[in-house]
């Protein structure tokens, strides 16, 4: 891991999202680390069981797809809350890609195994009550909002 | 349940540095395996359907679902689902029907329910709110 909160690094560059941000090296051994500090923001932002649940589903999918696809070197990460929503906002130095516009997969045919792939953008369109993704210096910035649900 | 046959046991050994306990975020995936007298096999799920937790199972899971016909997966005891945790299942699935045999899931909680009905995995692996559930379908 890179670091914590308040530790922007040069290979990553801060997207104006206030200060409660982290920046992680972006590789599978990291993500443990950055679901919790997502989980540690949650309880920070009174953000309860089922929409943290959500969130937590939406990182693990779209870090692991920035990390196996992307290439990227690090990902930085930051969580804010407004009275009926939790915006979750994902950076990475990655190829760039488009999560949006990628195709979502569900489980059509009987065990078709081939829809596997696409199954992880699919939850987080799901999931996602808005998503919005632009390219900007180099960097893919995604940003999820996710309704807060009541526990 | 019927007669206890074996258990076999899988742990994932996460570094220490995965070892928080902070939260939910606990990077432990436990599966044990049940034979019952009924000739079904119960697995039973503990911890993170994540990326850790499907390759803690992963090759356990492919050597059960080559070698059996009736399968319950048991997920009342997991708290977390992703897709990495979906392909494990839907690989073990297709396995098993590709012999003629069966692989449903029982027990899910909530979350964990809301994840394989998003994903269409419920639509070709059937879902049961208990093991008795699970266990009767598989019998009939």
């Amino acid at each position: 891991m890179t670091g914590g909160v308040d530790q922007p690094t040069d290979a990553i560059t801060p997207t104006g999202d206030g200060a409660q941000a982290a920046v992680f090296d972006a590789n599978l051994d990291t993500l443990p680390a950055a679901n919790l500090w997502l989980s540690a923001r949650c309880a920070a932002l009174n953000i309860v069981a089922k929409t943290a649940f959500a969130l937590e589903l939406c990182l693990e999918e779209i870090f692991v797809n920035v990390v196996i696809h992307g290439g990227a070197g690090h990902v930085r990460l930051s969580l804010e809350r407004d009275q009926d929503s939790a915006v979750l906002r994902i950076a990475d130095d990655g190829r760039a890609f488009d999560t949006v516009a990628a195709p979502a997969q569900r489980v059509k045919d009987p065990l078709d195994t081939n829809a596997i792939g696409g199954l992880g953008i699919g939850l987080v369109k799901q999931f996602a009550r808005a998503l919005h993704y632009s390219r900007e210096k180099d960097m893919n910035c995604l940003t999820l909002e996710i309704a807060l649900i009541a526990p | 349940m019927g007669h206890l046959a074996f258990v076999v046991k899988v742990s994932y050994a996460a570094p220490k540095s995965e070892l928080f306990t902070l939260g939910q975020v606990v990077a432990l995936m436990d599966m044990q395996v049940v034979e019952t007298e009924a000739g079904l096999t119960h697995i039973v799920l503990d911890g993170r359907m994540d990326v850790a937790g499907a390759q803690a199972v992963d090759l356990k899971f492919s050597v059960l679902a080559g070698s059996r016909k009736k399968i319950i997966v048991d997920m009342a005891k997991v708290s977390f689902l992703a897709s990495m945790g979906l392909r494990t299942l839907m690989f073990s699935a297709k396995t098993v029907a590709k012999k003629g045999g069966d692989m449903v899931i029982c027990g899910a909680d909530e979350n964990v329910e809301k994840v394989l009905r998003m994903s269409g995995v419920d639509e070709v692996i059937r879902i049961f709110p208990d093991f008795e559930a699970a266990a009767s379908a598989l019998s009939a």
